[in-house]
C-alpha cells in the first residue's frame, strides 16, 4: 500500500467539490478501510499475518464497507454504501500501481490466488511525496476557505 | 432483509473469508519451511512481511521475522541493520536461505508513522460531523440532531 497520506490526498482530489460534502467522510473512510482492517493487526502481531491475507482483498474490503454502512443512520445508509465502496475502489486503484517482490495482492480472492500489479513504484516510495501532498492540500483548503468568505461578504 | 440479519450475515461471510485465507493460502512461508525442512528443501519463498535486518556481512545477512531469526546467504546490498526488507530466496535444509532478490524498504517506518495522521484527522472530523445513537446503534449526523 502507499502511505495513507497519499491515499487520503487522492481521495481529497476527487471528493473535494462541494456537492460531495455529505458523503466526503464516508468516502475517506472507504479509502482508508482496506489498510485499517488489515495492517495494524500484522504490524503489531506479525505472527497473525496469515489471518490477515483475506483482509486486504477487494471482496473482503467491499463486504467490510457494507458492514460499516450498516452502522450509519437509516437515511444515510444507501449513500454510505456507495461512498465507502467508491473509496475502497480508489484505494485498490492506487495499490495496483505498486511493485512487490514475489506475489502482490490477491485481487480475485477467494476465487483465485493469481496476482498482478503495474509495478510503477515501491510501496514506501510515496513517503517522499508527502510534503508536496500536504502543501497542496493545505494551500487548496486555504484558497477555498478564502473564496467562501469572499462570496459570503 | 432486517438489519440484524444483514449484520450477522456479513460478519459470518467475513469470518469465513478470514478462515479460508488462513487455511488455503498456497504461499509457502519461512515458518512452513522451518517446520518441515526436508519437505521444503530448495523451495523458492518470498519473505516480505515485517522483515527486519539484524546484522549484515559482505556476503550475507541475518534477518528477523515474527520471532524467527534466519541467516541469508547473499550480498546485503544497501540494507543496513534495522532496515525493513523484502526478499526472495531459496530455503535449504541446513537452515539457510540463498538470496535471489532483495529490496530494502527504506521509508517503511516513516510510512507507518505518517499513516497515523490521516486516521487522526478522519476521527476528529468524524466526531465533529456524526454522533453515535446508542439506542439505534448507528452514527447519525450532528446537524440533523440540532434541527430536530
Amino acid at each position: 500500500m502507499p502511505d495513507l497520506v497519499t491515499h487520503g490526498f487522492a481521495a481529497w482530489l476527487l471528493i473535494r467539490p462541494q456537492r460531495w460534502q455529505k458523503v466526503r467522510l464516508l468516502f475517506f473512510l472507504g479509502t482508508f478501510l482496506p489498510d485499517v482492517i488489515s495492517r495494524p493487526l500484522y504490524i503489531l502481531f506479525p505472527r497473525w499475518q496469515s489471518c490477515t491475507v483475506a483482509m486486504h482483498t477487494p471482496l473482503f474490503a467491499l463486504l467490510s464497507g457494507l458492514l460499516a454502512a450498516e452502522f450509519m443512520a437509516p437515511e444515510l445508509r444507501r449513500a454510505a454504501r456507495a461512498a465507502i465502496s467508491a473509496g475502497i475502489v480508489l484505494h485498490f486503484s492506487l495499490d495496483v500501481m505498486q511493485s512487490h517482490l514475489g506475489a502482490g495482492y490477491y485481487w480475485f480472492f477467494p476465487f483465485s490466488w493469481r496476482s498482478f500489479e503495474l509495478g510503477w513504484f515501491w510501496p514506501e516510495a510515496t513517503v517522499a511525496w508527502i510534503p508536496l501532498w500536504l502543501a497542496i492540500f493545505t494551500g487548496g483548503e486555504v484558497v477555498l476557505a478564502w473564496r467562501r468568505r469572499r462570496l459570503r461578504a | 432483509m432486517p438489519r440484524p440479519l444483514r449484520i450477522g450475515l456479513l460478519a459470518i461471510i467475513l469470518a469465513v473469508l478470514i478462515w479460508y485465507g488462513h487455511s488455503a493460502n498456497p504461499a509457502v512461508t519461512l515458518r512452513d519451511c522451518l517446520a518441515e525442512p526436508a519437505r521444503f528443501d530448495g523451495q523458492r519463498i518470498t519473505v516480505a512481511t515485517e522483515v527486519t535486518v539484524v546484522q549484515t556481512w559482505p556476503d550475507s545477512l541475518l534477518i528477523h521475522q515474527a520471532g524467527l531469526t534466519m541467516k541469508v546467504s547473499g550480498p546485503p546490498g544497501k540494507a543496513r541493520p534495522g532496515d525493513y526488507v523484502s526478499l526472495v530466496a531459496r530455503f535449504r535444509t541446513s537452515g539457510r536461505l540463498e538470496l535471489e532478490a532483495l529490496h530494502p524498504a527504506r521509508g517503511r517506518r516513516a510510512k507507518i508513522i505518517w499513516s497515523i495522521l490521516p486516521l487522526l484527522l478522519l476521527a476528529v472530523f468524524w466526531l465533529a460531523a456524526y454522533r453515535f445513537d446508542v439506542r439505534g446503534f448507528y452514527w447519525e449526523e450532528r446537524q440533523r440532531c440540532r434541527i430536530s
